[in-house]
């Protein structure tokens, strides 16, 4: 792995383990479109890439949605009986489209924290 | 020396998921029980990168391993793949081979006992539905925010609508997301789905699950989802649902 990426992929954590501390969040997982997990919070590898394939899957999802006609969706929400939210939003840097999804317990807020880390990320790939 | 073992034991699922999260190189060699047909799975560092199954090469192979509920294996280490065929996470091959075969059980459960229980779907006619599902269609179109409402029976047919545009897609979009809801929930640990939604643009469309159907609401951009979702279920409980939650 080249030096750069892997300082890109340092970075790339560290803004997520951020973002979750911030939040609050249960989880926060950054995933390509094949379901392969970019970088995540709390550091766990193998529930990282269970949570990438979902988030790729809801992605899948939402390319179906797409096909349809009915517009490109911004955010994909899941809410539990527990009153937790699975959010999903995908975003597009450069070619490759990405999602963010963070799991959210209660009434926290995440949209504002969610939109500043997805330009946080755009930074980071873009350069 | 190799491992070597049944498939009633430990499934095709089950080998490729464990040695993935051990980080092994290997190749699985695998045969069917009774159609003879001889498989191999090739995984490298942990990822699996490589199927051949006959003529058959990739992700494919994989998915109709899946669905094979006899046979053995036998599980090579440090056997390197003989090609790159595979680009997906092992965690979303599995996943989308577990759909393939709902999928499949659903389609095979239906030709079996065609009509003969759950929704009695009242094809659409226009913007229309029957009996008591029309009355639950009222009531949930008169919920403030609530924009159009279409029920979906849980294979895409439209049982019942009330909605400008194309009732079809909508419903499209209810099972889509339905159907995703319940995958991800089983997979991430997540309590029972409630509901889901999917904001396009000024669009929302919020997606509640019951027992037999997925119903479709579109939402005016200033509605919230949180509160129409909470007066929908109150509708369809009253309506004679079977929420449990």
């Amino acid at each position: 792995m080249g030096e750069g990426i892997a300082s890109g992929r340092a970075r790339l954590s560290r803004l997520l383990s951020d973002l979750k501390g911030e939040g609050g969040f249960a989880f926060c997982v950054l995933a390509d479109a094949e379901g392969f997990p970019l970088a995540w919070a709390p550091p766990s590898s193998v529930q990282a890439e269970k949570r990438a394939a979902v988030v790729a899957l809801i992605h899948k999802m939402a390319g179906e949605v797409r096909r349809l006609d009915l517009g490109r969706p911004d955010e994909i929400t899941f809410r539990d009986r527990q009153g937790r939210r699975l959010i999903c939003r995908p975003f597009q840097v450069g070619d490759r489209v990405l999602i963010l999804a963070v799991l959210v317990p209660g009434r926290k807020c995440y949209r504002l924290l969610t939109r500043r880390a997805i330009r946080a990320i755009r930074l980071v790939l873009e350069n | 020396m190799g491992l070597q073992g049944n498939l009633h034991d430990m499934s095709v699922a089950d080998l490729i998921q464990h040695n993935c999260q051990e980080g092994k190189t290997a190749r699985i060699t695998l045969l069917s029980e009774d159609e003879g047909q001889q498989a191999a799975l090739f995984i490298e560092q942990g990822r699996l990168v490589h199927a051949e199954m006959g003529d058959q090469r990739g992700e494919e192979v994989v998915y109709a391993l899946l669905g094979w509920e006899g046979g053995t294996f036998t599980l090579a280490p440090d056997i390197a793949p003989p090609a790159r065929t595979i680009e997906r996470s092992y965690t979303l091959l599995l996943l989308e081979g577990m759909r393939r075969i709902d999928e499949h059980k659903s389609a095979a459960e239906e030709s079996g006992a065609s009509g003969s229980e759950g929704v009695e779907p009242t094809r659409v006619s226009g913007a229309a539905g029957g009996g008591a599902m029309m009355d639950l269609v009222r009531d949930l179109k008169g919920i403030d925010g609530v924009k159009g409402v279409v029920f979906t029976a849980r294979d895409g047919v439209v049982v019942a609508h009330d909605m400008e545009g194309d009732p079809e897609k909508q419903g499209a979009v209810a099972v889509f997301v339905g159907h995703a809801a319940l995958q991800a929930g089983g997979c991430l640990d997540l309590g029972a789905f409630r509901w889901a939604t999917v904001v396009t643009g000024k669009d929302i469309t919020l997606v509640i699950e019951k027992p037999d159907y997925y119903v479709g609401l579109l939402l005016s951009e200033k509605a919230s989802p949180v509160l129409v979702a909470s007066k929908a279920q109150g509708v369809l409980e009253q309506g004679g649902g079977t929420e449990d939650g």
